[in-house]
């Protein structure tokens, strides 16, 4: 394996990363990450757990279609429509429950423990590991052009090179990387003008709102294009 | 009576998200009911033909109508008189609700499928997956397709 393979598959991540259809999901995972503004570490943190939840996802799949689940006989069509069919049912509404956690609109009512106050708030203000399972979930929620390059190019590349695990590794890092430079420059630019303007707590208060709308509205967007059939973007 | 407009909003979004969810399981389970459509080499009829695929997903996206519209183009152009004489087919297909072919040409995401179909029997395929990579360079993606129908054409399989 050269150089020039491990860059092709960090390409191809960038590449699915900064094409328009995952543009809904890299927005709200900019905002996620950003979110902890005023404290630096957070935010690196953030960006290292959710690199490591998209490279978890794509290593598992490449694993089940590459490696040690051959025996199950799927191929890289089974898991990609699988995928594309079902995530992308389940990723509006997830999006949504996700906005109202972050903006604590869940009450009481919900005994479910994902859903209880402690993790609304923790979520809400902290939380950075559920940046992992947000990095997971967008990973598996293969659009187009994203399950074009990884099960179309990246996996046959994979197979090609005898590498089950680094080629996949690579292209989730590259499929994280945009969305990290985003985040970073958001939460910095952020902390500067709070600083500026004397006023980090009320805008680090302002960001979370921001966030939990942000996950709303991508999370209605993906349901009214997956689920109802309704192209907003033509 | 005051009314609490952060509940209310959260009262319609756990709606939103209940009907959605009830809906897509509704959608999934008309989907299984319908038949997915039928065969690539039957529907072609006899003699030696060559039809192209659009595979695409029920939702399309920016780069997939890029691609479309660069491969019907080729198709309407540089195989112009192919298509006129019947030799050379182009057919749209949803492969999320024909999930026949997309099994049988093992698709993987919106890619173009070229078929060579010799007396209502399909002899070879070629799936070309890597589009994607072509998409904004339409030379490259030109003389990539273009290949893969002319080899047919001429009485393939070639590669």
């Amino acid at each position: 394996m050269t150089w020039y393979v491990v860059a092709s598959a960090l390409w191809l991540g960038v590449l699915t990363s900064i094409s328009p259809c995952p543009l809904a999901s890299n927005i709200a995972a900019i905002s996620f990450i950003g979110r902890h503004m005023g404290n630096h570490r957070r935010v690196l943190l953030s960006g290292v757990l959710y690199t490591l939840g998209r490279v978890l996802a794509y290593v598992a799949v490449g694993a089940i279609i590459l490696g040690a689940f051959q025996w199950l006989a799927l191929s890289g069509g089974d898991v990609s429509r699988f995928l594309q069919r079902y995530m992308s049912l389940v990723l509006g509404p997830a999006l949504i429950l996700i906005g109202m956690i972050l903006l604590e609109m869940l009450g009481f009512s919900f005994s479910l423990n994902l859903a209880s106050q402690g993790a609304q708030q923790k979520a809400g203000r902290g939380g950075v590991f559920w940046t992992t399972g947000l990095g997971f979930l967008f990973a598996l929620s293969f659009c187009p052009v994203s399950a074009g390059l990884y099960f179309g190019a990246l996996l046959p590349l994979s197979a090609k090179h005898g590498s089950q695990f680094v080629l996949p590794i690579i292209f989730g890092i590259g499929t994280a990387l945009p969305v990290l430079v985003f985040a970073f420059l958001i939460a910095f630019a952020s902390e500067y003008v709070g600083k500026a303007f004397n006023r980090v707590s009320q805008i680090e208060k302002w960001v979370r709102g921001i966030t939990g709308a942000v996950f709303i509205l991508a999370g209605i967007y993906y349901s009214l294009a997956h689920i109802y059939g309704i192209s907003l973007l033509g | 009576m005051k009314i609490d407009a952060k509940k209310l909003l959260s009262k319609i979004l756990l709606a939103f998200v209940l009907v959605s969810i009830g809906f897509a399981i509704g959608k999934e389970a008309t989907l299984r009911r319908v038949p997915s459509g039928g065969d690539a080499a039957s529907a072609a009829g006899q003699g030696e033909k060559v039809i192209v695929y659009y595979m695409h997903a029920t939702i399309r996206c920016v780069t997939c109508n890029s691609i479309e519209a660069m491969a019907a183009r080729l198709v309407d152009t540089t195989f112009a008189e192919a298509k006129r004489a019947g030799r050379l087919v182009w057919k749209e297909v949803d492969f999320q609700q024909n999930e026949n072919l997309a099994k049988r040409y093992d698709v993987v995401s919106s890619c173009l499928v070229i078929v060579h179909v010799q007396d209502g029997k399909e002899v070879d395929f070629k799936r070309l997956d890597d589009v994607w990579l072509l998409d904004g360079k339409p030379q490259e993606f030109n003389d990539y397709v273009a290949g893969a129908i002319t080899g047919y054409l001429e009485g393939g399989p070639k590669q």
